[in-house]
């Protein structure tokens, strides 16, 4: 029982610590954030198994894991206002080659953030030549030139 | 406020923006990031164990107890009887604290350890016995009560497991 209350517990609080933390900075996981996370999957492996290095107590903590997960990935599919509210929504950073200060600054993204995804993914040399760049669920910037009349 | 005041577009691409829910998710992400300082000022100040507002430190008579009123689960405290003047021949737990703690440690070592009514009793040898430490691994999360007596005298030990 116990056991069943930890994995529930700790399933929630990383999901609100990955929401804190904000969707870009996921993304853009420094290697000093690869330690960070290492280090709260190492806290979090201890404060779910304690002392019970048994092999039962393992696959349970798994069970319960996979268990929550799929209730929460159903209630997602049924509802599109929980999976807003967890996922978040795609949220436009720049407009027509304009920068959109306030979204940007609230994402924690910067004009070099944008233009790094603009030459890597679009090949593009100026903000001006940006129709849309996008937030998107996942933390990436899409981005969407402006076709350019031949 | 900067939150509110996100710019409005009108794109003509397919996406599906909620700019409402949005403005709410940074306001919380905001209320998140003060609460966790706010946690961390808290557990600065012992609240959450090992600080000032947890040690606690009870006089009677020549002998001082010293424990700590919030512990964590299964985290090792110690719990300190301290006297000048007088030595420390028995101390008697009430089984209601021995249920909730395992005990790991026990400095210097008992002679003898048996039990008187709802009581454990360790006994000790000698007659410089000034300083005697429990150190203790509480099992069970929540409120824990209790007597101890030190050559019977009675301190009242009351603490909070944290899970």
């Amino acid at each position: 029982m116990e056991l069943v209350i930890r994995g529930v517990f700790m399933y929630l609080f990383l999901m609100i610590v990955v929401r804190v933390m904000g969707k870009r900075t996921m993304a853009q996981a420094s290697t000093f954030d690869f330690v960070l996370l290492l280090t709260i999957s190492q806290v979090t492996q201890q404060a779910l198994v304690g002392m019970d290095y048994s092999l039962t107590g393992a696959v349970i903590l798994i069970i319960v894991f996979v268990a929550v997960n799929i209730v929460f990935t159903v209630i997602k599919e049924k509802s599109r206002f929980f999976s807003k509210l967890i996922e978040g929504t795609p949220l436009i950073l720049v407009d027509n080659g304009k920068m959109l200060p306030v979204r940007m600054e609230q994402s924690q993204v910067d004009e070099e953030d944008i233009m790094l995804a603009a030459r890597s993914t679009q090949g593009l040399e100026r903000m001006n030549q940006i129709k849309y760049a996008v937030l998107e669920k996942d933390g990436l910037i899409s981005i969407i030139p402006i076709k350019e009349s031949a | 406020m900067k939150l509110l005041n996100a710019e409005k577009v009108d794109p003509d691409i397919e996406i599906e923006e909620d700019t409402g829910l949005t403005r709410t998710n940074w306001l919380l992400q905001k209320v998140a990031w003060v609460t966790l300082f706010v946690i961390i000022a808290l557990v600065i100040t012992g609240l959450f164990g090992d600080g000032h507002v947890s040690l606690k430190s009870v006089t009677k008579q020549h002998f001082n107890v010293q424990y700590d009123q919030y512990f964590r689960y299964q985290s090792e405290k110690t719990i300190r009887i301290i006297s000048k003047t007088q030595t420390v021949k028995t101390v008697a737990i009430a089984q209601s604290l021995m249920n909730d703690f395992k005990i790991t440690q026990i400095i210097p070592t008992p002679t003898r350890s048996y039990i008187v009514g709802d009581s454990r009793v360790f006994e000790f040898y000698g007659d410089r016995n000034f300083a005697v430490a429990f150190y203790v691994i509480p099992m069970e999360p929540g409120t824990v009560e209790g007597v101890l007596k030190v050559n019977d005298i009675a301190f009242d030990l009351k603490h909070f497991i944290y899970p």
